[in-house]
């Protein structure tokens, strides 16, 4: 073996040495005898750390939705691209920042209230969850696995350092139907806002107003917890609308349309005064303070706010009333189902409530519908046709 | 023993030796060295002895 040929050459020269470097040969070969008895003794344990090393984890936000996926259709996703920045489904990207990676939620309009606007105001009848950004925050784990053995993933444990909420508020401009010469916040965070103050132009004859100041309007509000309106009469008085008249008008039968055109002032009304003929194009600032952080946030806004409540609301306003559902047979000629009402409804006003209709099976019915009121009379619809599809797993069989 | 045998020894020993404890480390590293420091007093010392033998 080389080695024992080696120190065989070697040894009858070391004792000719002089007596230090003996010494340092010797400390020399201890050293060695000992590394590699280390080397031996603590090979198992050293393997195995170095086997548990070539699992690797990594962990990022899911970011595949049904809509920024590119081939979407062809998975079939199912998601539809919305032009409407706060329909837009949120997702959660990685960012990196000095104190490490955060997850954060990403979605248009959030980004937009972030960078200061210009934020549209929804229009709507009343303030409504927003579904789009009731995404959960999606681990992506990905686990993998270089070791030459097969390893089997029991559990995940997410180690909680700290949780805090984010008071950070979140206001959201709408404009409802039912609310004229308001803009209404709904707030979206879960921390208030305070001092809210709302400098803005008003565009006459559907003209855009100028977005950058000077503003000839302001509205304020003290504070906003879940809900607030900005009341914004004084600037629409301001430009000549007779508010008095038109609050008058809208008070009493709905159909006062020429003491409504004349009360708007330099505003045109429609000549049906729909929800569209009625809105005034509003551009102006939304500036509040965080009490949270302290920092005093400014956004550009705009909104369509109506002048006056359009007329027709009840094709818009929620029902009143939902009753029992009425169930048609599958198969039969010449039957009724009658369901009692229980309705009243004003002189000019208008009124909306909901029957349900179930059915056993899919099945095309042939109907008319027919109110009755007062003493004998009734009002009936047209004939229509029900084609009520009823998936066959849920149905009679 | 060819190079390539002992690069191969290397290769295996060296991913290994992080996963040693450190004071293990520090053992590993003093003997490399005194290896070293002891071929190279060997190698310089090595004419007057061997003209003292001869």
């Amino acid at each position: 073996m080389w080695i024992v040929d080696a120190i065989d050459r070697l040894a009858p020269r070391l004792a000719r040495y002089p007596g230090p470097a003996r010494a340092l040969f010797a400390t020399t070969f201890v050293a060695v005898i000992i590394s590699v008895g280390l080397y031996a003794v603590q090979y198992s344990s050293a393997t195995g750390e170095q086997q548990e090393a070539k699992v690797s984890l990594s962990v990022t936000p899911d970011v595949l939705t049904a809509t920024d996926a590119l081939n979407a259709d062809a998975l079939n996703l199912g998601g539809e691209t919305s032009t409407d920045p706060f329909e837009v489904e949120l997702t959660y990207v990685e960012r990196r920042g000095p104190d490490g990676v955060h997850f954060v939620a990403n979605q248009p309009y959030l980004d937009a209230m972030r960078d200061g606007g210009p934020v549209d105001a929804r229009a709507a009848l009343s303030p409504a969850p927003w579904t789009a950004a009731q995404r959960p925050l999606v681990l992506d784990v990905k686990v993998t696995n270089n070791r030459g053995d097969t390893i089997f993933v029991d559990g995940a444990v997410i180690e909680v350092e700290s949780s805090a909420p984010d008071l950070a508020p979140v206001p959201v401009p709408m404009t409802l139907h039912d609310r004229p010469r308001e803009l209404t916040v709904v707030n979206q965070g879960w921390g208030s806002a305070r001092d809210l103050v709302l400098r803005f132009n008003l565009g006459r004859g559907g003209a855009a107003p100028s977005a950058d100041p000077p503003f000839a309007h302001t509205a304020s509000l003290a504070s906003l917890d879940e809900t607030a309106a900005f009341r914004l009469d004084e600037g629409f008085a301001d430009e000549g609308v007779d508010v008095a008249a038109l609050r008058a008008a809208e008070e009493g039968s709905g159909t006062a349309l020429r003491a409504r055109r004349r009360a708007a002032g330099p505003f045109r009304l429609g000549a049906r005064l729909g929800p569209d003929e009625v809105s005034v194009p509003l551009a102006g600032q939304l500036a509040y303070r965080d009490p949270a952080s302290g920092a005093l946030v400014t956004m550009r806004v705009r909104a369509a706010v109506p002048l006056t409540t359009p007329q027709g609301l009840g094709d818009f306003q929620p029902p009143t009333a939902r009753y029992r559902a009425v169930e048609l047979m599958p198969e039969g000629r010449g039957y009724e189902r009658r369901v009692a009402l229980s309705q009243s409804i004003e002189p000019g006003a208008v009124d909306r409530f909901q029957i349900p209709v179930v059915v056993a099976r899919s099945s095309r019915h042939r109907v008319r519908v027919r109110i009755s009121y007062g003493s004998g009379a009734d009002a009936v619809t047209r004939p229509l046709v029900l084609d009520m599809f009823v998936p066959r797993l849920h149905g009679e069989s | 023993m060819t190079l390539a045998t002992l690069l191969d020894s290397l290769e295996q020993i060296a991913p290994r030796l992080e996963y040693y404890p450190g004071w293990s480390k520090a053992v590993f590293l003093a003997t490399f060295v005194l290896v070293l420091v002891s071929i190279i007093v060997y190698a310089v010392l090595y004419p007057s002895v061997a003209r003292a033998s001869d």
